[in-house]
């Protein structure tokens, strides 16, 4: 008998466990669309795409799993916000405070973040890929040099360009963001700036005993000297074979 | 009785509301300031287009082909009655390219969208449906001693037309076939409803932009 008990138990606990799953509470939907006040609403898998939220306050909302994404929430209050798993992607996010918000997991690429307030809010495993205007405060200059070089495969070199300043403004000394924005400086043919970065990487990584660093900017450099027209005629493996297998070779500069 | 009827029937109150309200008695009989009917075009402009892409959302969400095409089709129509609307435009000297909705436009807008993203079908089918019966009902009821000879008579005709009725019954029968009765589901007709007096509300007041 007791039993029994126990397994209908765990039957109806499971029942009201799926049905806490359930989406958000719409009269909260309702109101927060109609009023933009929403403290400690439940939006738990609320569709709000394209919703206009701008400076709506959603302070300790659950937005667990809720779908803004192409919302605009400029300016909006969402301190302590429970955002985990939540899709925004390319949402207008400038000037929003995030203090105390919950961001695991969250799909923040191609956001606006001008002047949005991360600092204390829970950021493991979220994307901020394609991001404009990530605080420096918390993203690592690795994760800025991986974001370039993502661009950089994907053929958008000012944006690859835009990621590897940040990464060098964070940390001066960083060789491999130098190379790389070089090489991506030289494939928008900006070649005087290509080689002013080689330079600047050359040096960095000698002075940092990083002989692979070295020889690779060194490659760099002397691709960058050879004038355009002898290229045909050298026979060697020329720099663009380098180029071809860009992403692999910058790629091992990562970890410093 | 049907999902939809009751629906309906549980929203009698709005319905007449809306009805006896002085704007769509000022259509009725033809008395209504051209600056307010002009406005309302407007607004039903701005709001038909989210009104069509909430159709969208719902067809893509169809779980069967039959839901699917039916709320597709349900959006063309509204892209023809959008083209009603250009024409009225014109008459009426409205720019339909610079209308910007008003708070209870927005507001009823929002929710649609909010609900075709965030429901199931036939969820999204209650909140629409108001719209279409509730038009319906007044199209009847101001073309029941015949169609007037007024500046608005093609307002009256249109919506009490043969051609739109079973528009409305086709977004009826998706209540009735996808959605169950609940309260969430009483509740979002109801709020919709409310959306329908403001809008009429927000018109007769000439409410300024959001």
């Amino acid at each position: 008998m007791k039993t029994y008990i126990l397994a209908t138990a765990a039957f109806l606990t499971t029942i009201s466990l799926t049905t806490t799953v359930q989406a958000a509470n719409s009269e909260h939907v309702r109101q927060l669309l109609a009023t933009k006040q929403c403290q400690n609403c439940d939006l738990t898998s609320a569709g709000l795409v394209m919703a206009d939220l701008s400076g709506a306050n959603l302070s300790g909302a659950n937005l667990t799993g809720a779908n803004l994404s192409r919302a605009n929430l400029s300016g909006a209050d969402l301190r302590g916000a429970n955002l985990s798993g939540a899709s925004l992607f390319g949402v207008n996010l400038s000037e929003a405070k995030f203090s105390g918000a919950n961001l695991a997991g969250a799909d923040l690429r191609n956001t606006y973040l001008t002047n949005a307030e991360l600092t204390g809010a829970y950021l493991n495993g979220t994307n901020f890929q394609g991001a404009v205007g990530i605080p420096s405060q918390i993203a690592s200059p690795e994760d800025f040099y991986a974001w370039g070089v993502a661009e950089a495969q994907k053929g958008n070199q000012q944006q690859a360009i835009s990621y590897f300043n940040q990464a060098i403004a964070i940390k001066p000394e960083y060789a491999g963001a130098y190379l790389a924005r070089g090489v991506a400086r030289y494939q928008i043919l900006d070649r005087q700036s290509a080689f002013q970065d080689a330079q600047v990487a050359e040096k960095l990584f000698t002075s940092q005993n990083n002989n692979p660093g070295t020889q690779t900017a060194q490659a760099f450099i002397k691709e960058l000297q050879t004038p355009v027209n002898e290229k045909v005629s050298t026979g060697k493996p020329s720099f663009i074979d380098f180029l071809g297998s860009l992403g692999s070779v910058l790629l091992q500069f990562l970890p410093f | 009785m049907s999902l939809s009827n009751e629906l309906w029937a549980a929203n009698q109150d709005l319905a007449k509301a809306c009805l006896d309200h002085p704007f769509v008695q000022g259509i009725g009989d033809g008395t209504l300031e051209q600056v307010k009917f002009a406005y309302y075009v407007g607004q039903d402009a701005f709001f038909l287009e989210t009104f069509a892409r909430a159709y969208s959302i719902a067809a893509a969400k169809a779980p069967d082909w039959l839901g699917f095409t039916t709320f597709h089709n349900l959006a063309s129509e509204v892209l023809k009655e959008l083209q009603l609307h250009s024409g009225y435009a014109y008459q009426w000297g409205v720019n339909l390219h610079s209308v910007e909705p008003a708070s209870a436009t927005r507001r009823y807008t929002d929710f649609l969208l909010a609900t075709a993203w965030t429901g199931d079908v036939g969820l999204t089918a209650a909140a629409m449906s108001p719209c279409m019966r509730l038009y319906v009902f007044l199209g009847e009821q101001l073309a029941d001693n015949g169609i007037p000879d007024h500046q608005y008579a093609d307002w009256i005709r249109t919506y009490s037309s043969t051609d739109f009725q079973p528009l409305a019954q086709q977004l009826e029968n998706l209540v009735d076939n996808c959605a169950t009765t609940n309260s969430v589901v009483h509740s979002t007709y109801r709020y919709a409803m409310f959306c329908e007096r403001d809008f009429f509300q927000a018109a007769w007041i000439l409410e300024p932009s959001a």
